[in-house]
């Protein structure tokens, strides 16, 4: 008979709650900046259903919980890489996701036009950040916009703690040579409207 | 700015999840387990109003006959005999009642919330070694849920006696008797004598307390006789049973005197338990269901309850019913090599059958993903003299 002592889960009971209550806003604020909002919520599940079942046992070896968490999240996003590459190739700066977000009140230092101008910017490194390889994605964001260190965000995406500075050199790189075929092509459009002939 | 730090400005801002949504998923994902153990108090049982319960069934007669109907066509089209196995019980009663008729009332197993997420269903067997165990349907709320640990080195054993009563027989080890108590008075503040205690082969057996249970003073461990309430203390057929028993370094000695019998026996297990709201026939009630993989009817049957032979899904079980209270019993049987009792009242043993078909089969693996880890051994090994007591019976 298996008994209880045999047993070895890693998460369950009050763990497992803690691990939910401690890190569910979380994974809901990293998801819902990439996917939105309406889509968060179904990746929260997955990723908890996902994280609390036995067939994934948080690894010995990944020093933090949120880490861990990020890296099943990250896995769960790439179901929704066709809502977040039209929500990317679509920037149009607003800040707010949604339901449950925090609005943002208008740099009062920005005029209007810089704040158009800004928005403009943003757009084109977005489109470029759609074009990225997943995995730098994954890289970029997890610094960019969830904070995480590189201990973290290497244990988000297992990259080496000892090259994500790397990676993300090389990552900042690449967006600007995106960025500039870009503005190299909205420039050949204008041209051609400019001058139809 | 460079391109990461437009990236970085551009950060979307997003708010805490909604409680609302934060809550649904909790649940979701927690169920009954989350409230049971997170908060580090049992679940709340609720039990049905019998005043209540009665109250609408008298006020339901008149629409039973319509969900009778309905209940003939709901089970009609359902195939209860696909998830319980063919078990091998242990020793099975020589006389039954056989019970082959269909639930005639409309069964519903309190119904699951909504969800997105999938919902397991296993396939395998019940009572096998793979899935010893049902399962509730996922996501169902219960009304009970715990996980009693084996005792230690414990075995039980089930005797049924010439007159046809039944003796439940525990021992464990290390853990000693408690010492005799004291006259017990009545409200009244009148003193009720106490029968002192008896010496048997190597033992003494104390005057049996409330629920007709019989402790045994031996030198290390325990052993206790339970028969249940109503009967004379020291009767001449438990007499009988107890001039068999010697006790020796431990090993208790049963020689079964003629008309005895040996039903049941088994070692300690952890057991299992869930209580599953259902409504059967419009009336709400809680089918209680205790689980012993590798168990044996004996650990299932221990306990204040006189048992009677019964036949539960064309296989050997036994059942108590109160003298109390008629509506209720309890039923004993094996599914596959699972021992399980089920408490319940106001329902058939037919309409049983149909609550126990639409579980779902796992394993304690699949217990604890969802109502969490086992409950840590709480009882200090004290096992500290060689004569550990054991049966043994001829």
């Amino acid at each position: 008979m298996r008994r209880w002592h045999d047993v070895t889960v890693s998460l369950t009971g009050p763990a497992a709650a803690r691990l939910y209550d401690q890190h569910v806003d979380a994974v809901y604020s990293y998801a819902a900046r990439r996917v939105g909002s309406d889509a968060a919520v179904g990746v929260v599940e997955e990723v908890f259903e996902h994280a609390l079942g036995r067939q994934a046992q948080r690894p010995e070896k990944t020093s933090s919980d949120l880490g861990w968490l990020f890296a099943i999240t990250t896995a769960f996003l790439r179901r929704h890489s066709a809502t977040e590459r039209e929500r990317l190739l679509k920037w149009t700066g607003a800040r707010a996701t949604g339901s449950g977000s925090i609005p943002r009140a208008t740099d009062p230092l920005l005029s209007s036009g810089a704040e158009d101008a800004a928005v403009a910017t943003a757009a084109k490194v977005m489109a470029a950040v759609a074009e990225l390889e997943p995995e730098d994605r994954d890289l970029l964001f997890l610094v960019a916009w969830e904070g995480c260190s590189s201990a973290l965000a290497s244990a988000a995406t297992g990259i080496p703690q000892g090259n994500i500075r790397s990676r993300l050199s090389a990552v900042r790189q690449e967006l600007r040579r995106r960025v500039t075929d870009i503005e190299r092509a909205a420039e050949s459009i204008d041209d051609r409207a400019e001058d139809p002939s | 700015m460079n391109p990461v730090q437009v990236v970085e400005a551009a950060r979307p801002d997003v708010g805490p999840m909604p409680a609302a949504e934060r809550r649904h998923v909790r649940e979701l994902l927690f169920d009954v387990a989350m409230r049971a153990q997170t908060e580090h108090k049992p679940m709340e049982v609720r039990s049905p109003n019998t005043r209540r319960s009665n109250a609408l069934r008298l006020g339901a007669l008149g629409v039973l006959g319509a969900l009778a109907v309905g209940g003939l066509a709901f089970s009609a089209s359902r195939d209860t005999g696909t998830s319980l196995n063919q078990p091998t019980p242990d020793t099975g009663p020589e006389r039954t009642t056989t019970v082959t008729t269909e639930p005639e009332r409309a069964i519903v197993i309190d119904p699951p919330r909504p969800t997105t997420a999938p919902t397991a269903t296993k396939l395998a067997i019940p009572g096998s070694a793979e899935s010893p165990l049902l399962l509730p349907p996922e996501r169902t709320r219960l009304d009970e849920l715990t996980v009693t640990p084996m005792q230690l080195g414990g075995s039980t054993l089930l005797l049924r006696a010439s007159d046809l009563t039944t003796l439940g027989l525990r021992e464990a080890d290390g853990l000693k008797p408690p010492p005799p108590e004291p006259p017990t008075t009545e409200e009244t503040g009148e003193t009720i004598p106490t029968l002192p205690p008896r010496e048997f082969n190597g033992f003494t057996v104390l005057a049996p307390d409330e629920t007709g249970a019989y402790t045994a003073n031996i030198s290390c461990g325990s052993l206790t006789f339970a028969e249940g309430p109503g009967f004379v203390p020291f009767r001449p057929e438990l007499n009988r049973l107890l001039q068999s028993v010697s006790i020796t370094n431990g090993s208790i000695d049963i020689a079964l005197p003629d008309g005895w019998q040996l039903i049941s026996e088994g070692p300690s297990v952890n057991e299992f338990t869930f209580g599953l709201p259902v409504a059967v026939g419009g009336i709400d009630i809680v089918v209680t269901l205790t689980q012993y993989p590798k168990g044996s009817i004996a650990q299932a049957a221990y306990g204040d309850r006189q048992l009677t032979p019964a036949t539960f899904r064309g296989q050997p079980a036994w059942i108590h019913r109160s003298p109390d209270d008629l509506g209720a019993f309890d039923l004993v049987g094996m599914l596959g090599t699972t021992a399980f009792r089920v408490s319940a009242r106001d329902i058939t043993l037919v309409e049983l059958e149909f609550v126990l078909s639409q579980l779902l089969s796992g394993d304690v693996d699949e217990w604890i993903r969802r109502f969490g880890a086992l409950p840590t051994e709480t009882d200090p090994d004290i096992r500290t003299c060689s004569a550990q007591p054991s049966f043994s019976v001829s």
